[in-house]
């Protein structure tokens, strides 16, 4: 430690130490030519520097000549620097972005009081999990629990804005102490707490976003009446923008729960244990963590279960997981093809900043050569092996800092994009943490091993020219284009697919009617009576050919699934009336329809039958153990999971208690927007209770291509910008070789070769690379595509249309990039050439 | 008399052992060295500066400024504390050694 000390003191003052050395050697010098001896002082220089050495310095000194240096050469070629740093920047910046997304979603806390101590709970049992808990069991919670420091509650439901015609809001009802208890500031006015719940006035909190959006920012609106549902409210505050809870879906407005039933007429959210729509979260008490949470709650879930056995499970539990993360890496829970695709993501990524790489790697190789003869005198000079390439190294690390600078820059509004893509709230805001620095740091290191290792190892052998590296640099290039290409092919054509697709039912001129009588609190009876009225006003509409009732719309987002052990099959399954067939045109491929009122039958979709009884007939056979007896196969139709090509389809007939939250879809004959408005006005006028949703599934189909559509379109940006950067790199290998070979060629064009063997004789030494690079290419593609596999629509994921196509392009590209300076051999004149011999 | 090479990492042992009876300047300490050998130690007197940063950096050795004889400002260098350990385990390392090679030669 004290020895640091003084190194560090002699580092301080070292020009003031070399100057007393000096003046030292000098005096002893002196001395001994007055006392007439025999000078063997020895090469003063040298001794300088080992005196110099002595002190442990060396490898800062020689770093900050390196870097010196480095900058001096840099300078002096601004064209490679420039384009140098540019490349390197474009790599390095989109794997920061997509660091940049996964570092916030997993790491970065919502902001909300001590996130740490917030859990969210979720419902398990033996048989089952839910993400959903009953109001009155939260209210249990809250009142007989000591557990937990607090208990919050949160549930959205769909709430129309406006006097009359009204949008679609995105609305959290939640419960008093949920501001209070996240910490949340108003930025105008009050927030809900206890003391507005306590008080039956009807509040409303807007958002940030939707204030500036929809209100313009008006310092108004607070004391306002706003009409939710028909009803009046008053708007008590606005809250501060960067509070987005503890969900990150977009809220537009927050009410209490605790009014559920004034804005959702006959609800019985408040009163009903077999609702399951609350998102339970508690704050735990300091010093618990959550398994001991857990424990401490079972009682009360065991005293519930008493009470309320149908409600509340044997053996149910409350599962506490992190509350206060996005996307908290929660292994158990997560899916491994979330998983799988979420690493491919990252995959493509490193890919471009291979392809950057290689490319830069080059460029360093063809500078490393011609700076021949620069080494040589420095080797001449005294520098050994090792020190010329740690320089060179240093330069490259010069380059790979300053693009990782230039990176982050072009990372932030990559990100910003990423995130409007999204459609995320303020919560995804650029800030540079720790991590984001150390994953730059890292991915710079790496980005320098890659490119700049093997040039300045090799700068200090002899060098002929620098083939064989050069030719594995075009080759990795060519091979991570191939596969961004591959990729994006296989979803432009899997888009192409799913657009000109036949999804096996009707839906272009359908449209779906939504009344949710079910959270109005319409028993089967009531509800059973509106449909009748409705349906038979549907049919007098002219352009009207057909009605059908059922529990999961198409498109939808609600679903429910069947699966056996083996997972052999994904059934998507829905309750139907028998006109649902006819109004969708799925054919019924054997068997029947459905009896009106029929209760244990069941239709299956061809694939399933297949799989479930191989080689029989399945018609009367019962699906499961004295349960419904199959009475008919219907044809494919990918209602709901229209992208996974592995799913089939089941059938049950719809039930009395299904009747409250069916769904009717029409099916038109004209053009379904003519009669839109009409039929709207139909269903609103219908029952003044209900907020209907009207809309047409062509619309919703659309709204769920998009998400693939996006993805797309940015594996095709990157796909793009990789195959431009191999062929800018083939561009210059080929300059290169040109340049390297000009007396050869001069010789051939004098002694009479044709112009099409010297192209021939550029372009031979890149065929192998190329194809090498293909084929790895497609490798790695078909291997990394199988993760795809879901979202394809029915695409193969080796469909040779995309692999063709990327390929083709591919070599196109790189043809036309070799055959610019492969002319410009032509023009070599033999005799300058001879000349220069 | 021939000159011979002095063994390497000797020349640390001898300043210190120099350096015992009193500080001394660089000059004088090469001088001091020269005259003891009696000539024989071949040693270029420039090594003699590398050794002493060493030796400073080490801490056995600590420099002071003063004056020389002929007036001029030189650089005193003297023995620390620590310094005064080393050399005791420097001899006795060396003498260990010494004997052991001896035994082998007399014996072998």
């Amino acid at each position: 430690m004290i020895e640091l000390l003084r190194r560090l003191r002699y580092l301080v003052t070292r020009r003031r130490q070399e100057r007393e050395l000096e003046d030292e050697m000098e005096f002893h010098r002196e001395m001994m030519a007055r006392e007439g001896r025999a000078a063997s002082f020895g090469n003063t220089l040298r001794l300088r520097e080992d005196s110099r050495d002595a002190w442990g310095w060396l490898w800062l000194e020689q770093l900050a000549q390196d870097l010196a240096y480095g900058v001096r050469v840099l300078r002096r070629t601004p064209v490679f620097t420039i384009s140098a740093v540019l490349i390197l920047a474009l790599g390095i910046g989109v794997n920061l972005a997509a660091f940049h997304v996964f570092n916030v979603a997993v790491f970065r806390p919502l902001p909300v009081r001590d996130p740490d101590t917030i859990v969210r709970f979720i419902r398990q049992s033996p048989q089952m999990f839910s993400d959903g808990v009953s109001y009155p069991v939260l209210a249990y919670v809250e009142e007989h629990s000591s557990a937990l420091a607090a208990v919050l509650g949160s549930t959205s439901l769909s709430v129309v804005f406006g006097r009359e015609s009204g949008e679609e809001v995105r609305v959290k009802f939640v419960t008093a102490n949920y501001f209070h208890e996240l910490g949340a500031v108003p930025a105008r006015g009050r927030l809900l707490d206890e003391s507005t719940a306590a008080g039956n006035d009807p509040v409303v909190v807007l958002s940030h976003g939707f204030w500036q959006r929809k209100l313009g920012g008006d310092s108004s609106s607070v004391s306002a009446t706003v009409y939710l549902n028909r009803k009046p409210a008053t708007v008590i505050g606005v809250v501060s923008e960067e509070f987005i809870g503890l969900d990150p879906s977009p809220t537009d407005l927050w009410l209490l729960v605790r009014q559920v039933p004034y804005f959702v007429e006959g609800s019985t959210l408040l009163t009903d244990f077999h609702a399951g729509s609350m998102t339970l979260y508690g704050r735990m008490k300091p010093g618990m963590s959550p398994q001991a949470t857990e424990e401490a709650l079972l009682p009360l879930m065991q005293e519930l279960h008493r009470q309320q056995p149908d409600a509340v499970l044997e053996g149910e539990k409350l599962a506490a997981h992190p509350g206060a993360y996005l996307a908290a890496l929660d292994l158990d829970r997560a899916r491994p093809e979330e998983m799988a695709l979420a690493a491919m993501a990252g995959l493509l990524m490193l890919l471009i900043l291979g392809v950057a790489c290689a490319n830069l790697g080059n460029l360093q190789m063809a500078r490393t050569v011609a700076r021949e003869r620069e080494i040589a005198i420095r080797s001449a000079l005294g520098a050994g092996g090792a020190r010329i390439t740690r320089q060179l190294f240093t330069e490259s690390l010069l380059l790979a800092a300053m693009g990782t600078l230039v990176g982050m820059a072009l990372s932030a509004t990559g990100f910003r994009v990423l995130v409007t893509m999204i459609d995320a709230s303020g919560f995804f805001l650029f800030a540079l943490d720790y991590r984001v620095f150390l994953f730059a740091f890292a991915i710079a290191f790496l980005a320098t091993l890659l490119f700049g290792l093997a040039p300045a190892v090799r700068a200090t052998r002899p060098i002929r020219s620098f083939r064989r590296p050069g030719r594995v640099f075009i080759a990795a290039q060519i091979a991570a284009s191939c596969v961004l290409l591959i990729v994006a092919g296989l979803l432009i054509r899997s888009m192409q697919q799913a657009l000109g697709q036949n999804l096996g039912f009707e839906f272009d001129r359908v449209i779906a009617i939504d009344p949710r009588m079910d959270s109005h609190g319409f028993q089967p009876a009531e509800a059973s009576a509106y449909w009748d009225s409705l349906r038979a006003q549907l049919q007098s509409v002219p352009g009207v050919e057909s009605t059908a009732l059922c529990t999961y719309a198409p498109f939808g987002t609600r679903t429910s699934i069947y699966t056996n052990r083996e997972r052999t099959y994904t059934a998507y399954s829905s309750h139907v009336d028998p006109g649902y067939f006819f109004t969708l045109a799925i054919p019924l491929l054997s068997g029947r329809n459905f009896a009106p009122g029929e209760k244990n039958a069941v239709i299956v979709g061809e694939k399933l039958a297949r799989i479930r009884w191989p080689g029989e007939n399945p018609l009367g056979k019962p699906w499961s153990k004295g349960g419904p007896v199959v009475v008919g196969v219907a044809a494919p139709a990918r209602t709901v999971g229209a992208s996974d090509a592995e799913s089939t389809e089941i059938y049950f007939p719809l039930r009395a208690s299904d009747q409250s939250n069916g769904i009717l879809l029409v099916r038109t004959a004209v053009p379904p927007e003519t009669v839109l408005p009409q039929i709207r006005a139909l269903v609103e006028s219908q029952d003044r209770r209900l907020i209907p949703s009207v809309s047409l599934l062509k619309n919703d189909f659309y709204l769920r291509l998009e998400a693939s559509e996006q993805a797309a379109r940015v594996v095709s940006a990157l796909g793009i910008l990789a195959a431009l950067l191999a062929a800018a790199g083939v561009y210059g290998q080929v300059c290169y070789s040109v340049a390297q070979r000009q007396k050869e060629i001069g010789v051939r064009v004098a002694l009479g070769a044709r112009p099409s063997n010297v192209v021939g004789l550029v372009l031979r030494q890149f065929y192998g690379p190329f194809g090498v690079g293909a084929l790895i290419g497609i490798g790695i593609a078909a291997g990394v595509s199988v993760v795809l596999r879901r979202e394809l629509y029915g695409l193969s994921h080796l469909d040779p249309a995309s692999y063709a196509g990327a390929v083709g392009l591919l070599l196109v590209l790189a043809v036309l990039a070799a055959l610019a300076p492969a002319q410009r051999a032509l023009r070599v004149d033999p005799l300058e050439v001879l000349r220069h011999e | 008399m021939a000159k011979n090479e002095m063994p390497p990492g000797s020349l640390a042992m001898l300043v210190l052992r120099v350096l015992e009876g009193g500080p001394l300047h660089g000059y004088a300490i090469a001088r001091r060295i020269h005259k003891l050998s009696r000539d024989v130690l071949a040693v270029e007197e420039g090594s003699l500066y590398p050794a002493l940063q060493r030796l400073l950096r080490q801490g056995w050795v600590a420099a002071q400024w003063g004056t020389s004889e002929t007036g001029r400002r030189v650089r005193h260098y003297r023995l620390t504390a620590a310094g005064r350990k080393q050399l005791a385990q420097e001899l006795e390392d060396f003498e260990r050694i010494t004997r052991a090679l001896q035994a082998v030669l007399r014996t072998a």
